[in-house]
């Protein structure tokens, strides 16, 4: 078990918080509104260790900035808006500004993701397309996908950790998976994941990847439940003594993927580059091919809105019960480990004096600090906890 | 020239409405999620729901959601252990195209009208919409109201429907 206590309350959105991502080395909170405004929040020394607003990006999109995220470096930061546009922003002589206005949307952008190595934005949203957009110079962006195959909006894009495959979830219960074609010019859908795949009955709200290794996937539902997938044809495609070694570079490396079906891999040890390969990918990216492994209820009887698979191993759950969940694998005799099942470990429900008052749409984990957690939600408000094994 | 709308259900049946003698509190002055203790809590019941709900208009004809038989106290469920409030609704004919906006009229009305701590639920009674599941999944995804409250010209609909106006 673990327990999970109250660290600091951000208040100062108007409106409820739909979305938060942590800079990827954890220097500030990106968090989005109704209130039409993205929030970066971080410690401040001056505030005696508070949490204080460092920045407010407002007065680009005029409706719901919905979803955020951080490009992998930490200097850009993109915002998906029901306007039907994503913003680009990045920091410039201590003030943040918008460097570029994404448009093709019809309508309503619910997420937007960066890809591992920075260079690909995708995006996607009620008209039930996904698109990528490559960076190019001067903080251009060039469309080079539009994905067409969901039934119906695309409520979430999440990139795999380290390679380009990406998933979407949807209003049409599945879950799909993108990988570009062997030849790099083209994108297409390489899996669909539904209900007759032990998948979801309605609609998948938000996918995360495992960090580091990256063989699984976690996925929440308006079903009421979360799902793990694990990608299992990956390991029978990559030879066991490249898979070892690739796990060994990948869980202490930066990267850069190149184009094609082989992977470039750069180590980094303290800025230093130790080790460089190239792993020859046999058949397709190894994140591309998912099977069920577990599906487990969650909360109590409301839509789960949001998950998020931490560096410590836990998941964290965001429910439209008010309440935010954590849970563990457990090894058949109960104890944690890297078994089939999961359990909650830890819970601050609907009923808890330090909860939220309403739904809770994200819950994210700090990058460096295991035992950090925030979420946000409906009341306006974004709490900081600290998760921490429960002595027994 | 002014085009006549084309009628989803030209004759509907209209029934005599009930006036129930139901104070309501008045939870809009109050400050929204501090009601969970609260003793006014246990004046809310199904009587006091269906009260703020039977009065929103028909949004194709001068009726009220009571007289046409949409709501019915009869399908309400008031939870206040869990605080869930179940509004089951019944279109007036199988196909009808303003079911999407009868449940988000109603579902606006009641996040005005009472306290935040109450979680909604909004769905289409089963056999009484060619469509009951995909309508009642849409006006229960909270993203997709939340845009749809954001379009101006749906909000006046549903203002309209709030004020017992036809929104047509």
């Amino acid at each position: 078990a673990v327990t999970i206590e109250l660290v600091a309350e951000l208040e100062g959105h108007d409106d409820r918080v739909w979305g938060m991502q942590w800079e990827p080395r954890g220097r500030c909170l990106a968090s989005t509104s109704s209130d039409k405004t993205c929030r970066l929040w971080s410690q401040s020394a001056a505030a005696g260790g508070n949490w204080v607003t460092v920045a407010e990006l407002e007065g680009v999109h005029n409706r719901t900035v919905r979803q955020v995220s951080w490009s992998p470096c930490g200097r850009l930061l993109a915002t998906a808006s029901f306007d039907a546009s994503t913003a680009v922003w990045t920091q410039s002589g201590g003030d943040w500004e918008c460097v570029a206005v994404v448009e093709g949307h019809e309508n309503e952008v619910k997420s937007c993701a960066w890809s591992p190595s920075g260079t690909l934005l995708a995006t996607c949203g009620r008209d039930k397309s996904v698109w990528i957009w490559e960076l190019q110079p001067g903080n251009d962006f060039e469309c080079v996908a539009v994905l067409n195959g969901h039934s119906q909006d695309v409520k979430c894009v999440t990139w795999h950790p380290t390679e380009d495959v990406l998933v979407s979830t949807s209003y049409d219960d599945t879950i799909k998976i993108w990988t570009e074609d062997p030849d790099g010019d083209d994108w297409s859908c390489s899996k669909t994941l539904s209900k007759e795949d032990g998948g979801h009955e309605s609609t998948v709200w938000c996918a995360s990847f495992e960090p580091g290794g990256a063989h699984r996937v976690v996925t929440c539902s308006d079903d009421r439940t979360i799902a793990v997938w694990n990608a299992a044809g990956a390991r029978a495609r990559v030879s066991s003594s490249s898979l070892a070694r690739f796990e060994d570079v990948a869980s202490f490396s930066r990267f850069a993927s190149s184009r094609g079906r082989s992977l470039r891999i750069a180590s980094f040890v303290a800025g230093q580059t130790v080790e460089s390969s190239a792993l020859h990918m046999r058949s397709g990216p190894r994140g591309a091919d998912l099977s069920i492994a577990c599906k487990f209820p969650c909360g109590h009887d409301r839509p789960v809105l949001n998950v998020h698979w931490g560096r410590n191993g836990l998941i964290a759950a965001a429910g439209g019960d008010n309440s935010v969940r954590v849970y563990a694998a457990m090894k058949s005799d109960g104890s944690h480990g890297s078994g089939r099942a999961w359990a909650e470990v830890g819970a601050i429900g609907e009923h808890h004096e330090d909860g939220h008052l309403d739904d809770v749409n994200t819950v994210a984990w700090h990058p460096t600090d295991p035992t950090c957690l925030a979420s946000c939600s409906d009341d306006g408000l974004i709490k900081i906890w600290k998760v921490t094994p429960a002595e027994e | 020239m002014e085009l006549q709308p084309v009628l989803v259900n030209p004759t509907p049946v209209v029934h005599a409405g009930q006036r129930l003698q139901q104070r309501i509190v008045d939870w809009s002055k109050a400050s929204q999620y501090s009601h969970r203790s609260s003793e006014d809590l246990d004046k809310i019941d199904a009587n006091e729901v269906f009260e703020h709900i039977k009065d929103i208009s028909d949004p194709e004809h001068p009726f009220s959601l009571e007289q046409l038989r949409v709501v019915n106290a009869k399908y309400l469920l008031v939870s206040k252990v869990i605080f869930r409030i179940q509004v089951t609704f019944s279109p007036t004919v199988p196909h009808c195209s303003m079911a999407t906006l009868i449940g988000l009229s109603i579902r606006v009305k009641l996040l005005r009208a009472l306290p935040r701590c109450f979680k909604l639920d909004i769905l289409v009674r089963p056999g009484y919409h060619s469509s009951h599941e995909a309508v009642t999944k849409q006006i229960n995804d909270k993203e997709r109201v939340a845009a749809a409250l954001e379009n101006t010209n749906l909000l006046q609909k549903v203002d309209s429907c709030l004020d017992g106006k036809t929104a047509l």
